[in-house]
């Protein structure tokens, strides 16, 4: 049997239902008989209810967007945006200032002529694919599915250049054409007699030139022999996991002898950016494979107006070309 | 912790703010409460409670989604306040103020009683009680305000102030008896009740 000042020990307990059952009993036993401890027990019942009566009070109008202001403030000291080096601005600075500069030269000195000019029978190529030219029907690049007008270059059926043209003709970068007298393939495969297209002379190893069908004749004193073309891409991966996604991208580019020159991946944003240097040799494949790791958006292939651009790049180990390749990897939200 | 939860969670840990203020929205008031009974004072709940959620939101990604994240957050909550405590003791800042607005005007206590006397004897008890509560120890003033204001468990007070369950029983049956000792020198606190 308990005393009074046992029980009066356990009544808090009592009243938040804590007690084992003996113990329990026992209370309940001993109140039957006892007013003081049924007085405490009321005392302390009632501290309980008046704290449990007291309401929550609104929280201060103000309070979400002082809370914000500094949650954002605090984001961006732990989330800060890369700064890119001065050296890689002035690397791309010097390559857009040199394209310029070419382009503008080529303008003057009339190269660009044979490419609007309907009635000039000199021919446009790009670089590195088959044209197949139908009169004005679309081109396709079968390696990289560009489609283009030939209207907007100005190809023309049968349009040849003539032998002293292509005497004259310096090459830019690896522009590849098809042979004069081989018979051009449609799309489909079949024979095209409407076309006859002029060989151009291989590119010497260590030289680099450029078109000159209208007299423009740039030597190569006039270019750093570290000017290459470049394949310039845009790439936006929408992807489910950033983490996962960067991890398969890096080795991608390992597998294909890449490199990542510039990136943010290892911040902790929810958007990741890298410069992918890789060969040409192996940039489609690359390409292809970076291409599934998610769903690609806002995609910006080499086009007619970048193809002649020069950029100065370094070189490979091999010297051979090489591409650069921006991705953006954004999750999918 | 439900999916939404643990993906939200997920998202605040490569630093979604947006992700992060959804998952806060709905511990927002309740948390200002906590911090409010410990300084009852409309400002500094309110600074103390935005402390509370920067330190969550600096600390998410050392959450592990194998524990409560309603509790974790308390968590940091009852240590900032106790830390604050601690820091203004003996400096006698904690006041004793009634429930304001945010204009500093005592707010009065809807009730739908028409007797105003009625309504002044409520008001002034949960004056007395926040009175009590005040001039209690850290300890006992942690677990009073967890129990029996915010209404946790004892097995989440044991979690949330990080002691035994044990401990959590007796301070709690002792906080109960300072404010029942603090209130009974208020002879007319107790209602209907008469006194040994």
């Amino acid at each position: 049997m308990k005393s009074c000042n046992e029980i009066k020990e356990l009544l808090s307990f009592y009243l938040d239902n804590e007690l084992h059952e003996n113990d329990r009993k026992q209370v309940v036993k001993h109140l039957e008989n006892c007013n003081n401890c049924k007085v405490e027990l009321e005392r302390i019942k009632d501290i309980i209810e008046a704290l449990n009566e007291i309401e929550n009070i609104e929280l201060p109008k103000d309070f979400s967007v002082n809370l914000h202001q500094k949650l954002e403030k605090e984001h961006a000291q732990m989330y800060p945006r890369k700064s890119i080096s001065k050296a890689y601005v002035l690397k791309w600075a010097s390559a857009l200032v040199a394209g310029f500069a070419l382009l503008f030269v080529g303008i003057n000195a009339g190269y660009f002529e044979q490419f609007i000019n309907k009635n000039n029978s000199e021919v446009a190529y790009m670089n590195d694919v088959d044209i197949k030219t139908v009169g004005k029907d679309k081109m396709y690049n079968e390696n990289k599915n560009i489609q283009m007008a030939s209207d907007i270059i100005g190809i023309q059926q049968d349009a040849v250049l003539s032998d002293n043209q292509v005497k004259n003709t310096k090459q830019t970068g690896t522009q590849k054409v098809v042979p004069k007298d081989e018979p051009v393939k449609t799309r489909d495969n079949n024979i095209d007699q409407s076309v006859q297209i002029a060989q151009l002379p291989d590119k010497p190893k260590d030289d680099v030139t450029t078109f000159s069908a209208s007299g423009f004749d740039k030597t190569e004193k006039d270019l750093s022999t570290q000017d290459k073309d470049l394949y310039i891409s845009n790439m936006t991966l929408l992807v489910d996991n950033i983490p996962d996604s960067i991890s398969k991208i890096r080795t991608i580019v390992e597998n294909n002898g890449g490199k990542i020159e510039e990136s943010n991946m290892e911040s902790a944003t929810n958007q990741k950016e890298c410069v992918i240097l890789v060969s040409k040799s192996n940039y489609d494949q690359m390409v292809d494979s970076i291409e599934k790791v998610g769903t690609t958006k806002d995609t910006e292939y080499l086009d007619q107006q970048t193809e002649l651009r020069m950029f100065s790049t370094e070189n490979t180990e091999n010297d051979e070309e090489t591409i650069t390749i921006n991705v953006k990897v954004v999750e999918n939200n | 912790m439900n999916d939404i939860e643990k993906a939200l969670i997920e998202k605040c840990k490569n630093g979604d703010l947006k992700a992060f203020e959804t998952l806060i929205e709905s511990h927002q008031k309740k948390v200002f409460n906590l911090c409010y009974r410990f300084f009852p004072n409309y400002d500094d709940a309110s600074e103390l409670a935005q402390e509370v959620f920067l330190k969550v939101y600096k600390s998410i990604a050392l959450f592990k989604c194998d524990s409560s994240f309603f509790t974790w957050i308390y968590k940091i909550a009852t240590t900032t306040c106790i830390d604050e405590l601690r820091k203004r003791r003996g400096k006698n800042t904690v006041s004793i103020d009634e429930i304001q607005d945010d204009n500093g005007q005592r707010i009065e206590i809807a009730d739908n009683s028409s007797n105003p006397h009625e309504l002044y004897e409520k008001n002034q008890f949960k004056y007395e009680i926040q009175n009590a509560i005040n001039k209690l120890s850290e300890e006992y003033k942690t677990v009073i305000i967890l129990r029996d204001i915010q209404g946790f468990s004892y097995e989440e007070i044991s979690e949330i102030v990080g002691i035994p369950l044990g401990t959590v029983k007796s301070r709690i049956k002792r906080a109960r008896d300072c404010v029942k000792e603090d209130l009974l020198a208020q002879r007319n606190f107790f209602k209907n009740v008469s006194s040994n």
